[in-house]
């Protein structure tokens, strides 16, 4: 299959299956895009994340556009933002007023109550497996970057910092780190 | 009632009640003119969509319940579209369906204010800004990607990407991990994918039905307390 049609197919997946958006989603796009489709290796995925979480809006959108760039150009970028939004606005298109009528349905939250603790395992799971790809955690650690990861993890939980801002504060603590060490 | 009397003309329902006569030619330009304020207002509520959702997206990050105070400000006090209750109703429908949840409501708002017409252009609104900056976030990446700065800059910014994952991580799990079972559910889904190299996609379906399953049992087990009570 050309890659046009790939990445079009895998993205319309992670539209269709990605509840909880956010992070929720990495996962799954981390799974067909550097483990079914190997157009990225890991250190490469996990940079793409990194400026897809630093840039406004929807961090699937960003993801998408950032896939869809760097394999093919515009085109890519524009195929990947679409095919990752259209499965959910075809579904509100399709079933709006229905939502809100079976919103409270037994069967729907029953179903939400499987889902919301699945969401959490995966962000986990997405945490995880990216700190093992960066030597983070694992048989090779990298000591100084765990402790960036531990003071980052109490900045974002303890301080009322923009996310954002901590982001660009520890890409610039990694220049300096690189640079004085 | 817009009008009251003798040509009443109801203006919500973009239907003509006439209880008297007219001429033709009357009736069809009064038809016409009511048709025409009410292109003109649905014209400028999608409009006001579009521009509302082009101005949120580019300084809301992480999308998602941060878009709540910004809708608010312009859709509520400013407009009055919506009310309040509506909104955070809107919000609660766009966690039940797949995708980004700003961009869900944006679908969701426009298609209750104006129809699938609003739903397009509000849907466009929201991604838009951000396709827009994340092409050239791209583009510039690309063209500096093996520079010594960017590689250091990447080299701090990793363990903080894992960070602010675990964070979000955490953040949920205080939503949604709310009795033994939740979390034995979270710990199970963990194992699948680590251990056992499970597809994300299957997981997901795997929760749901057991989800549906356990309610289903619950639901049983209640009615057959109350038999035999």
């Amino acid at each position: 299959m050309p890659v046009f049609w790939s990445l079009m197919v895998t993205f319309l997946i992670v539209g269709v299956v990605s509840f909880g958006g956010g992070y929720a989603m990495l996962p799954i796009i981390d799974h067909m895009v550097v483990g079914t489709e190997h157009w990225f290796d890991e250190r490469q995925f996990v940079d793409m994340i990194a400026l897809a979480s630093m840039a406004p809006g929807p961090i699937a959108v960003n993801a998408a556009v950032m896939v869809g760039y760097q394999l093919i150009g515009f085109w890519g970028a524009l195929v990947a933002a679409t095919a990752v939004s259209l499965p959910s606005f075809l579904l509100i298109l399709l079933f709006a007023r229905t939502f809100f009528k079976y919103r409270t349905h037994p069967n729907f939250v029953q179903a939400f109550y499987g889902l919301r603790p699945v969401i959490v395992g995966m962000i986990f799971y997405a945490a995880t497996s990216f700190a093992l790809r960066n030597e983070l955690i694992g048989f090779k650690i990298d000591w100084t970057a765990l402790s960036l990861l531990v003071v980052s993890f109490l900045m974002f939980w303890r301080t009322r910092l923009h996310p954002a801002l901590i982001l660009l504060m520890f890409a610039f603590i990694g220049v300096m780190v690189r640079y004085i060490m | 009632m817009a009008a009251e009397g003798k040509n009443a003309v109801d203006i919500n329902n973009d239907k003509q009640v006439c209880t008297g006569e007219r001429a033709p030619e009357e009736r069809r330009a009064l038809s016409q003119s009511i048709k025409r304020s009410y292109e003109r207002g649905r014209f400028e509520t999608v409009s006001v969509l579009f521009w509302t959702f082009f101005k949120i997206s580019p300084v809301t990050f992480g999308g998602g319940l941060a878009v709540i105070p910004v809708l608010e400000k312009e859709l509520v006090e400013r407009r009055g579209y919506i009310t309040r209750e509506e909104i955070i109703d809107l919000f609660a429908a766009a966690q039940t369906v797949p995708g980004a949840i700003a961009v869900n409501v944006a679908t969701f708002l426009g298609y209750r204010l104006v129809g699938p017409l609003g739903a397009i252009m509000a849907t466009f609104g929201a991604i838009l800004p951000t396709f827009s900056i994340m092409l050239l976030l791209s583009i510039f990446y690309l063209s500096v990607a093996h520079h010594p700065l960017v590689e250091a800059a990447m080299y701090g910014l990793r363990p903080a990407i894992v960070a602010l994952i675990a964070f979000a991580g955490v953040r949920v799990a205080r939503t949604a991990l709310i009795d033994r079972l939740t979390v034995g559910i979270a710990a199970g889904t963990y194992v699948l994918l680590t251990f056992l190299h499970f597809h994300p996609v299957l997981v997901i379906f795997l929760g749901g039905g057991f989800g549906l399953l356990v309610g289903w049992w619950r639901r049983w087990r209640q009615a057959v307390r109350g038999k035999l009570n």
